[in-house]
């Protein structure tokens, strides 16, 4: 009988499935959550970048030069000269498809043109239809197609919805590295004008103020000086630290969004305890006061024009050797670009531990090491009085940031180090940490807040895992090594799994850093109580696998 | 306990009885009805992959689902039914649904359930009563998935506000309220004040 | 659809010319000895160009996708494999890439999948088959094209006929079956089925995924025909070939079967295929710079040829633009 009267539910029913149209036909519809807003043409001017104007994405028009096809084909060529990677990325993908459910945007919006497999076809179907032959006679059926205003669209939306985690390109069978083509595309629409002002912005403050945040140097400064009065009243240690100052050994440099964004503010909290602890003769700068460059996420060019401050700053200072904060893209830039755009660094020498004597052999061109190879290497040699259980209270989980990991194979480092300053630890599930660590979703310039719906979708494998852990175990802090990571966990936390917060390794560094001269601790560095919550664990839950 | 036939026959077992019997076959049918409202080349990917990391999607409606039905056919839910809804709606909240469609899968069950029931129900009237119980309980639960997903939808607003404040110009100025700091006289105030976004020959100009 | 359908057409038309061309026309001489040399013209010179037209872009970053733990400490121990430090672990990395597709191993993954009645099972999910078939495939089709060594060669070199008996090795029918002519076609044909029937795989597949595909499919039909059902004349061929090999090539004898020039013609069409196709991955991985790199970039300096100067905010403006701030806060300036 259910079938013979219409029921309510039959005449809502509506089909939700868009019709089967292949790709190369489908158009990208702009729904807010999705996309970042464009640069503001004040920031775009400001770096002498070329088009700045008024526009918006979800406008028709999108006010681009009458001769754009010329500029994109023509940087497009420019650029398969320029990097063979490219050129061979263009030509050996096979499309076996075993990097598309690698995406965590993929995975969390089920959007094919996710799969890296498409997001580079976007770019090579272009590649084929305009400058091969068989693309260029055949069309489609060669797998090419012209260059048109919707597909420049087309690559807004989707260059700016990979966060160039490199996730995919561990498991290509070639290499393909999909952060390499999003890197370029980008670079490609940043000619025409096409480029979004989360990026912008602090791109634009960053090469003039020297730091994302637009930090004027008197007030990067008390902002530091703030913390050393929190860290004060916490453990009535007095530091003062010093900045600008020449003829320091070491240049200290971190994101900015540790010295001023919580949670990051308790990681620059652990690096202010931790040198003071060791009386380093080292200097903040409030010129290179920014770790992070967000010119990665602009062009080859701008990442150079970023991170020239660096050096020339260690060489102004006349500093010996550089280390740098906890970062992630950061690290990529000075891992793998910074002595190739900037070097050859000859006016600084080898890293060398003033505590243990270590030498840094492996940093010894680049003359840069990370703040938890040198900890480590405190550790190791016994330089430390940590109390780990100044860390009871918290049960830790480490997420291995994208590109400290997949551009670097910086793995071990942070865990010997947590593990040597708090006694709870645990690993989340094995194919979402090391090489194959979930992206938090919101890297590579995407972390504003108009991408919000997307960022939690992107972020949604890397919560669930931490959502396992955290019933499992009871996991209530999460540490990350990236500025970012800092930034956007909590809200991922915060909508997926509350009751898990972020921080960064120094952080908890700090909390077991036994400093000669301390009063009594009985707060951590958040000023919260260092006893255990007394909730009792969660008990295991059979059906969770 | 499910999936296997109560004894005695089926004509004389409630409806709750026979939604038991039915338990796997209106799970797989409802989880269906689901993966049909997404878009099809992201489905095929949701019902393939069963790792609950690799696939987290899918992994929550599975949960979500099963617990549900679950729920549904104990004849008084417990605070369960929640936990289970949201497990669905907090991913359907950031996916590209419109509130309607977010929650509609809801109402899908009672076509499950009739499609499945369907024999049993034509000739049994007593059945067809207690079906109606049945389908009132499932309107209460879309309204509570309405509710989860409003809830869902109102962190998402609340964490934009957060990180909005959160930003540098608006702490360094202590300004609280972002549409405060919107207002033009205070935008125009601190792009002075920071020269955020203004080039150097304009700070020349105001005379530093 | 169309996407599969058209390089079907091809591929049959391509199966069509020779039988047309030697039945009917009878151009022996083109489709035994002209066509065969092209084509292998076109696959080395092609090869070579496309070599050279990548190499003659630079690689201006170190940019290796590192897999595992690096190089930095002495107590941690680095991933040699994953993420090689010199050339020598470089070296390594790309030959299990190339042999063994270390990558799509890497794809392995364990399901968890519950039983009706609760019980959790385990099973590999198709993505360990990928890895397993491709393997399957590309070692076959190695094995039979160097098999194919002994149509060319007097006396036949050990190592050759070692293999041609390995490869029989059941001693299967007569002539002996091949095994690599059945693991090859498996392999062909559970690509070409994932291709077809995993909806994401068909959405993001080209004609130029299918063409290769049913290519040497019907390249391995007619050799299989050839050997196992249709005379051929064996010595004719293998005159033939030593002909062609030797530079001193002569017209077919007549009777040597048309399945055979169906065979050779079908070859000739991948050698030409090859060079202008996504089959070049065979040589395109080798210049692939997140796996061809150490991840040295901290401890050598990685040169850049087209690196040029560029617009930076040197401090001398930085300060010039914010001194009395500095002053102000007690920051050290360069010029009071």
């Amino acid at each position: 009988m259910a079938a013979k009267t219409p029921k309510p539910q039959e005449l809502l029913q509506i089909d939700h499935r868009p019709p089967r149209e292949w790709w190369m036909d489908r158009k990208v519809v702009f729904k807010p959550g999705t996309w970042c807003y464009a640069g503001r043409p004040e920031n775009v001017k400001a770096l002498d970048l070329p088009f700045p104007r008024e526009w918006s994405p979800d406008e028709e028009d999108w006010k681009l030069p009458d001769n754009w096809k010329e500029i994109v084909l023509e940087t497009f060529r420019d650029r398969l000269h320029k990097f063979r990677s490219l050129k061979v990325f263009m030509d050996i993908c096979v499309r076996c498809g075993a990097c598309a459910d690698k995406c965590h945007y993929f995975i969390g919006s089920g959007d094919p043109k996710n799969m890296p497999v498409l997001r580079a076809e976007l770019l090579r179907s272009i590649y084929r239809g305009e400058f091969t032959k068989a693309g260029q006679i055949l069309g489609r059926l060669a797998g090419g197609r012209k260059l048109t205003y919707d597909v420049i669209k087309e690559w807004f939306y989707y260059f700016f919805q990979c966060t160039e985690c490199r996730r995919c390109s561990v498991f290509c069978p070639y290499g393909i590295d999909t952060a390499e083509i999003t890197m370029i595309a980008r670079e490609l629409l940043l000619e025409i004008g096409i480029n979004i002002n989360w990026i912008m912005g602090p791109v634009a403050n960053s090469f003039r103020t020297g730091n994302h945040m637009g930090l004027l140097p008197h007030t990067f400064k008390d902002n530091i000086e703030f913390l050393c009065e929190d860290i004060y009243d916490i453990t009535g240690i007095k530091i003062e630290p010093t900045f600008n100052r020449k003829g320091a050994e070491i240049l200290f440099i971190t994101p900015s969004a540790d010295v001023f964004a919580e949670p990051g503010i308790y990681t620059c909290m652990g690096y202010l305890l931790l040198f003071h602890y060791l009386d380093l003769d080292y200097t903040w700068s409030t010129y290179a006061s920014e770790g992070g460059n967000f010119g990665l996420f602009t062009s080859h060019e701008m990442m150079k024009r970023l991170n020239a401050k660096m050096y020339a700053e260690a060489k102004r200072l006349g500093v010996k050797w550089i280390l740098g904060g906890e970062c992630g893209h950061m690290w990529r830039v000075i891992h793998q670009y910074m002595n190739t755009l900037n070097g050859p660094a000859d006016f600084l020498e080898v890293p060398v531990s003033p505590i243990t004597g270590t030498r840094f052999e492996h940093a010894k061109a680049t003359k840069m090491i990370h703040i938890l190879e040198f900890i480590s290497d405190l550790i190791y040699h016994d330089k430390l009085n940590l109390d780990p259980s100044r860390n009871d209270h918290l049960v830790v989980t480490h997420h291995d940031s994208c590109n400290p990991v997949r551009a670097m194979g910086f793995i071990q480092e942070p865990r010997h180090v947590i593990k040597s300053v708090c006694n709870n630890f645990y690993e989340m599930p094995e194919n979402t940490i090391y090489a194959e660590t979930f992206c938090c979703g919101s890297g590579a310039g995407l972390n504003t807040d108009e991408f919000m719906e997307m960022r939690m979708r992107g972020g949604l494998p890397r919560a669930n895992a931490v959502d396992y852990v955290h019933k499992k175990y009871g996991v209530n802090r999460m540490t990350a090594i990236c500025a970012i990571d800092r930034a956007v966990l909590p809200t991922l936390m915060n909508y997926w799994v509350p009751g898990v917060s972020i921080s960064g390794v120094c952080e908890l560094v700090g909390n077991a850093l036994v400093m000669p001269g301390e009063k009594p601790r009985d707060i951590d560095l958040r000023q919260e109580p260092l006893v255990r919550p007394t909730a009792e664990m969660p008990s295991e839950d059979e059906s969770d696998v | 306990m499910f999936g296997r036939k109560k004894g005695g026959s089926e004509t004389k077992a409630n409806i709750y009885e026979l939604l038991e019997s039915n338990y796997h076959t209106i799970v797989k049918k409802w989880i269906d009805k689901v993966y049909d409202s997404y878009p099809e080349d992201g489905a095929k990917f949701l019902r393939n992959k069963k790792d609950p990391f690799a696939n987290p999607v899918g992994f929550r409606i599975t949960r979500g689902i099963e617990g549900l039905v679950k729920e549904l056919i104990t004849e008084e839910p417990s605070e369960g039914v929640e936990e289970f809804l949201d497990s669905i709606l907090r991913v359907r909240a950031v996916q590209d649904f419109v509130p309607g469609d977010a929650v509609a899968f809801i109402f899908e069950l009672k076509k499950v359930i009739r499609e499945v029931l369907a024999k049993q129900l034509r000739d049994n009237i007593r059945l067809m009563e207690e079906l109606l119980d049945v389908e009132t309980k499932i309107d209460r639960l879309a309204l509570l998935a309405f509710d989860i997903y409003m809830g869902c939808r109102e962190k998402l607003f609340q964490l934009k506000v957060e990180e909005i404040k959160k930003r540098p110009f608006l702490q360094l100025e202590g300004v609280s309220c972002p549409s405060a700091a919107l207002s033009l006289r205070q935008m125009k105030t601190l792009r002075e004040q920071l020269n955020l976004v203004g080039s150097r020959r304009d700070s020349e100009q105001q005379g530093h | 659809m169309s996407r599969v359908i058209f390089p079907l057409i091809v591929v049959l038309v391509l199966i069509a010319i020779p039988i047309l061309g030697v039945k009917v026309a009878g151009l022996h001489l083109l489709f035994g000895v002209v066509i065969p040399y092209v084509a292998f013209a076109i696959f080395i010179l092609g090869f070579i160009w496309r070599v050279i037209y990548w190499a003659q872009s630079p690689v201006p970053f170190r940019i290796p996708t590192t897999a595992g733990q690096q190089r930095s400490l002495p107590w941690f121990k680095q991933s040699r494999w994953d993420n090689p430090f010199t050339t020598g672990e470089v070296i390594v990395r790309m030959a299990l890439e190339v042999l063994c597709f270390r990558s799509l191993f890497r794809n392995k993954r364990i399901d968890f999948r519950q039983l009706p009645d609760g019980t959790p099972i385990l099973r590999y999910s198709p993505t360990k088959w990928l890895w397993a078939f491709a393997l399957l495939f590309h070692w076959s089709f190695l094995i039979i094209l160097i098999r194919h060594i002994r149509l060319a060669t007097v006396p036949i070199p050990g190592p050759i006929e070692f293999l041609d008996h390995l490869d029989a090795i059941f001693e299967i029918g007569l002539p002996q079956l091949y095994l690599t002519d059945l693991t090859i076609l498996a392999g062909l044909l559970f690509l070409l089925c994932r291709r077809l029937f995993i909806p994401q795989l068909r959405y993001i597949s080209l004609p130029a995924d299918y063409f290769p595909l049913f290519l040497i499919i019907s390249i391995v039909c007619s050799g299989m025909l050839m050997r196992y059902f249709l005379r051929t004349d064996i010595v004719g061929v293998k005159e033939l070939v030593m002909g062609l090999v030797s530079f001193h090539p002569h017209a077919p004898v007549k009777d040597i079967g048309t399945i055979f020039f169906v065979h050779i013609f079908l070859v000739s069409c991948l050698f030409a295929y090859f060079p202008f196709s996504k089959l070049m991955h065979m040589g395109g991985v080798f210049l692939s710079p997140t796996r061809n790199l150490a991840n040295n970039s901290r401890y050598k300096r990685h040169i850049n040829p087209w690196n040029y100067p560029v617009k930076t905010h040197p401090y001398e403006e930085y300060e010039e633009e914010f001194r009395e701030f500095m002053k102000q806060a007690g920051i050290p300036v360069e010029k009071e």
